[in-house]
């Protein structure tokens, strides 16, 4: 009996993940000369492993790189723009802080606006740091534009994320792929032969093979083709999720909310025509699974999204890192992947760094609510540490390279989570606390003005999905 | 608010340019009305007296201090500088220019420059710092501010300054004196140490006085007198990277047509710098002694000139290195003291601010919690070994002959340098680490420059329509050309609006 033929293209993707037509998608757009295929996986048992998926501004560059737009995230994919998430119950009860993009306060003297926020909280007279956020207020009051062009006008000084229909996207996604000429295999891997660190073909089903010069293994936790070799395990509470899910397009589309109590948290958001709600809840007898791949990128092939770095969900990891990845991989993009050893090197470093901050923001949380709570403290990286202890030390704030978490995340979540600087910045307390708190309260009152003037997300939606209709004509949303 | 753990007392023991820039700087902490600044200096003990080129962090660092641009530029003979000319560094009779701005714009959010190595020879394209503002304005002899608009091309140009060290320090002298820092003049002659904790407890002068002191900052240029001196902290060198040790230097008469740029001419052991001020033109050759004697490299310096030469010449002798720790006890090592590279990219000023700006952010308090001084050696250490391989890169690829250009490009490199340059071979990746103080098109200048070109490009620059892309890159170019041609001369714009007083 004689084989059939080998199944030939440049690059083959294993998955139906999103990461999967993403990666399919990214790599007939970056190089439309190359044969890319997508096959499914035996062994994949629920593609779509989150039901949201939020794109942080990072996502903008490989967005273009796509030919995505942000109105067809809205249009197609169920979006709406996320501005602030409120935390609450990490320490407490009644501790409540709020997690945005942007601005809080401005600097003065050479000194950040921190510092000063801690002056007004000894004198008794500071309002919730939030207030002087515009995203955050923003947030609160349901309202969105886009930021201003002007640097110089208040209304530049935030940002936002994106909330998506994960599968949506991934059927955007893949109805893109395709119409660029992407082939879908329609039998699945069943296995892979490695030789001396590279992937020599795959198995299929039908006693088919399949052999190209490049894999993505996209099969989530799977990890089909990867495999377990190299698998790091982190220490994390695991966690087992619900996810309810409410028809309706009411109520605030801006802000998130994340409720935590010791043994459980639930993030509620809301998506264009639904509200979203996850409850993950501690499995204390549970196996933890979570961890990363020591090497994602080995001789032939990458693994892409959860089956590269699988991370608890705080903080919406899988796309930021997806994002990353992918973003990385376009920038190293090699004119011939499979012999890239610069460039593998240079990917797995700056993979792991990125796996490494991710990490590094959830544990940020767990450490907190450890103290307060009694939970098992995780264990801390050097590099988060060495954040919290300069960050209590002096209110001074450590970034490293490629952070995915902006400065004032951390600092609005540091503070927010009770890690409160033991003294100031001395250029902040130079200036009298009074003068202090009149200047940044006409800041906030700015700030409340400003959001009274805006649109709710609600009618700016409706009004970008109306002129999305006559872009791409009526039958397109 | 203050606690009582406030400092009380600062002493700045040095007053050259680092102790005086330290001084005026924190000359701000004393708003507090509790912190004291001071500053001991010896008339007896001269300053190093030159490093008068620098980059453009100092432009912000001089605007914190609330100092008027124009008035400053006058009061210390200053020039503007929009980059450095690095001649024969390659082989002899080549040049190139490390300007201090952008290459090009990105095209479809790919680097300008990924384009210009793909069509460079096919589309006979001009030479890369043809594309960039200040390269092309620093060619030309031009100069204008640029402006705040982030739309116009005038937005891409960075600058910075040429300027008489002396008289800078003078100028922060003025400066922090009228903001309180009290200056002590008098010659260091001990150093007492706490016994508990070796901590320094005091300094005594000369004339018998002491001066106590809760943190001290030694700004004594080379000889270290309290870090080293008294501390005995230990110095890492680096002459098996950077090679020279010794420097020759003299002023000349200024040249006719004042030159926006730092030249670096390379020399048989070393190189020569020409850097233009308003009054005269400071000159001064960097070379290695085990490869040229000193009176060799003292008539390659006056053979180099280009106007007649107004002073005696004078040495300096140096080893290339840093203090093993930067801060240790209480006492912080800034300037000299610290750690020097050569001046290659003018980066020992720019080492002093930033050691100022990361000291202010750690400020200690009495309880010298070591978290801020481990962390400003971390910090500090990073930065040193970033800028170590900038300045390697210089050396290693060359094409000249010569037992010192031998010796330098078959020398080993540090593994972070010997990474960065196989990432560009391969496709002409430039990654920036954050707070580096080179970014990509300071890495770019110079590696082109040094005749690294990358086999290949950035393949999505194939996916890109040809037409449209040079359609791209000529208006680029045209804009480009045409600001720099509608600006003033470099020294029409000092005359109109710095001239310095005639000495
Ligand atoms: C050849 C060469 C070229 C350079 N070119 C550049 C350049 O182009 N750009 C650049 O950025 N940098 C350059 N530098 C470096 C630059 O000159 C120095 O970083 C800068 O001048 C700071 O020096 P300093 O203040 O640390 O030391 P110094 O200028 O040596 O000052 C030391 C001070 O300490 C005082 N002092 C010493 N001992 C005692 C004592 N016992 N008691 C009291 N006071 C004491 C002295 O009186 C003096 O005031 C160059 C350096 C060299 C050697």
């Amino acid at each position: 009996m004689s084989m059939p033929e080998p199944l030939r293209a440049n690059i083959l993707v294993a998955g139906d993940s999103l990461a999967a037509w993403m990666g399919a998608l990214a790599f007939s757009r970056w190089r439309p000369e190359l044969a890319v295929a997508v096959a499914p996986y035996h062994g994949e048992d629920s593609p779509i492993a989150d039901p949201v998926v939020i794109a942080r501004p990072e996502f903008r560059k490989l967005m273009a790189q796509l030919g995505l737009t942000e109105a067809d995230l809205v249009s197609e994919c169920d979006g709406t723009f996320l501005l602030a998430t409120r935390h609450a119950g990490w320490t407490g009860e009644a501790a409540v802080f709020h997690q945005a993009l942007g601005t809080f306060g401005a600097p003065a003297n050479g000194a950040a606006f921190h510092h000063y926020y801690q002056q007004m909280r000894a004198a008794g007279q500071a309002p919730s740091y939030g207030t002087f956020s515009l995203a955050t207020s923003m947030a609160l009051a349901g309202k969105f534009i886009h930021p201003a062009a002007n640097p110089r006008a208040l209304e530049s000084a935030f940002d936002y994320r994106i909330a998506i229909d994960a599968a949506k996207l991934r059927d955007l996604a893949k109805h893109r792929a395709l119409a660029a000429g992407v082939t879908q295999f329609s039998t699945k891997v069943m296995g892979t032969a490695w030789s001396d660190g590279r992937i020599r073909h795959l198995l299929l089903d039908g006693e088919q093979s399949a052999e190209v010069d490049f894999y993505l293994d996209c099969t989530g936790t799977a990890r089909g083709l990867t495999g377990a070799a190299g698998w790091t395990g982190i220490q994390a509470l695991p966690y087992r999720r619900e996810t309810g899910s409410v028809e309706t397009g009411d109520g605030n589309l801006s802000l998130a909310t994340v409720t935590a109590s010791p043994d459980r948290w639930t993030r509620e958001l809301a998506l264009r025509t639904r509200r979203v709600t996850e409850t993950f809840s501690c499995l204390e007898d549970g196996l933890a699974h979570f961890g990363y791949l020591a090497v994602p990128w080995r001789g032939n092939c990458v693994a892409l999204g959860r089956a590269a770095c699988d991370l608890p969900a705080l903080h919406a990891p899988a796309f930021s890192l997806l994002t990353r990845e992918l973003g990385l991989l376009g920038a190293l993009l090699p004119a011939d992947p499979a012999t890239a050893r610069v460039e593998a090197r240079e990917y797995n470093r700056r993979a792991l760094t990125a796996f490494g901050h991710m990490r590094d923001a959830q544990a940020l949380f767990e450490a907190a609510s450890a103290r307060t709570q009694g939970k098992p403290s995780p264990d801390l990286s050097d590099n988060l540490a060495r954040k919290i202890e300069q960050f209590t030390s002096r209110g001074r704030l450590v970034m490293y390279d490629d952070e995915i978490l902006s400065d004032s995340e951390w600092i609005a979540c540091l503070l927010g989570l009770g890690f409160t600087p033991e003294c100031v910045s001395p250029l902040a307390m130079a200036a009298s606390v009074d003068a202090v708190c009149d200047n940044y309260l006409r800041f906030a009152k700015r700030i409340r003005q400003a959001v009274e003037r805006m649109p709710d997300q609600q009618t700016y939606i409706q009004h970008m999905l109306a002129e999305y209709a006559k872009e791409t004509g009526p039958d397109a949303v | 608010m203050l606690s009582d753990q406030t400092l009380g007392t600062i002493l700045i023991v040095g007053g050259g340019t680092a102790g005086w820039m330290t001084a005026a700087a924190l000359s701000r902490l004393a708003q507090n009305g509790h912190t004291k600044i001071r500053l001991v200096e010896s008339d007896a003990i001269a300053t190093v007296g030159i490093g008068e080129a620098t980059i453009p962090p100092i432009v912000g660092f001089n605007q914190i201090l609330g100092i008027e641009e124009n008035d400053f530029l006058a009061k210390t003979q200053a020039t503007i500088k929009l980059g450095i000319v690095f001649d024969g560094w390659l082989q002899p009779g080549e040049a190139y220019i490390h300007p201090f701005g952008e290459y090009g714009l990105d095209i479809n959010a790919v680097k300008f420059y990924q384009f210009w190595l793909k069509y460079r020879e096919s589309q006979k394209l001009p030479y890369i710092d043809q594309f960039c503002l200040p390269a092309v304005a620093a060619w030309s002899n031009k100069f204008l501010k640029p402006g705040n608009d982030p739309r116009s091309v005038l937005s891409t140009l960075s600058y910075a300054y040429h300027f008489d060290a002396t008289l800078y320090a003078a100028y922060l002298r003025r400066l922090a004196e009228a903001r309180g820092v009290v200056r002590s003049e008098g010659k260091v002659v001990d150093v007492a140490l706490r016994s508990e904790d070796g901590f320094i407890e005091s300094v005594r002068l000369e004339s018998g006085e002491v001066i106590e002191a809760d943190l001290f900052v030694d700004c004594t240029g080379f000889r270290g007198l309290l870090i080293e001196g008294a501390l005995k902290t230990g110095f890492e060198d680096w002459s098996h990277w950077l090679p020279s040790n010794s420097a020759v230097v003299a002023p000349s008469e200024r040249v006719a047509a004042l030159p926006p740029y730092t030249r670096a001419t390379a020399r048989d052991a070393g190189w020569q710098w020409r850097i233009p001020l308003q009054h005269r033109t400071s000159h001064g050759h960097v070379y290695c002694n085990s490869f040229v004697d000193d009176q060799t490299a003292q008539d390659t310096l006056m053979a180099g000139l280009d106007a007649s030469a107004t002073d005696e010449p004078r040495y300096l002798r140096f080893t290339t290195g840093r203090r093993k720790k930067f801060w240790n006890r209480n006492c912080v090592a800034i300037g000299l003291s610290g750690g020097f590279m050569e001046p290659l990219e003018s980066t020992s000023i720019h080492l002093i601010q930033a050691g100022i700006s990361k000291l202010i952010a750690l400020m200690p308090d009495m309880s010298f919690n070591p978290t801020e001084r481990d962390e400003y050696n971390r910090l500090t250490g990073i930065q040193f070994e970033q800028i170590r391989d900038f300045l390697i890169l210089h050396y290693t690829a060359n094409q000249r002959e010569g037992a010192f250009w031998d010796y330098v490009r078959n020398m080993g490199l540090p593994a972070s340098l010997e990474e960065k340059i196989a990432l560009f071979r391969s496709k002409g990746r430039i990654f920036r680490f954050q707070d580096e103080l080179f970014g990509e098109a300071n890495w770019l200048s110079v590696l082109l420059g040094q005749g690294i070109i990358p086999r290949t490009w950035d393949p999505l620059v194939d996916t890109m329509d040809l037409a449209a892309v040079l359609g791209d890159m000529r208006q680029i170019y045209q804009a480009i050309q045409k600001t720099a041609e509608g600006m003033p001369s470099h020294q029409d714009y000092i005359t109109r609006y710095c001239p310095a007083p005639p000495v």
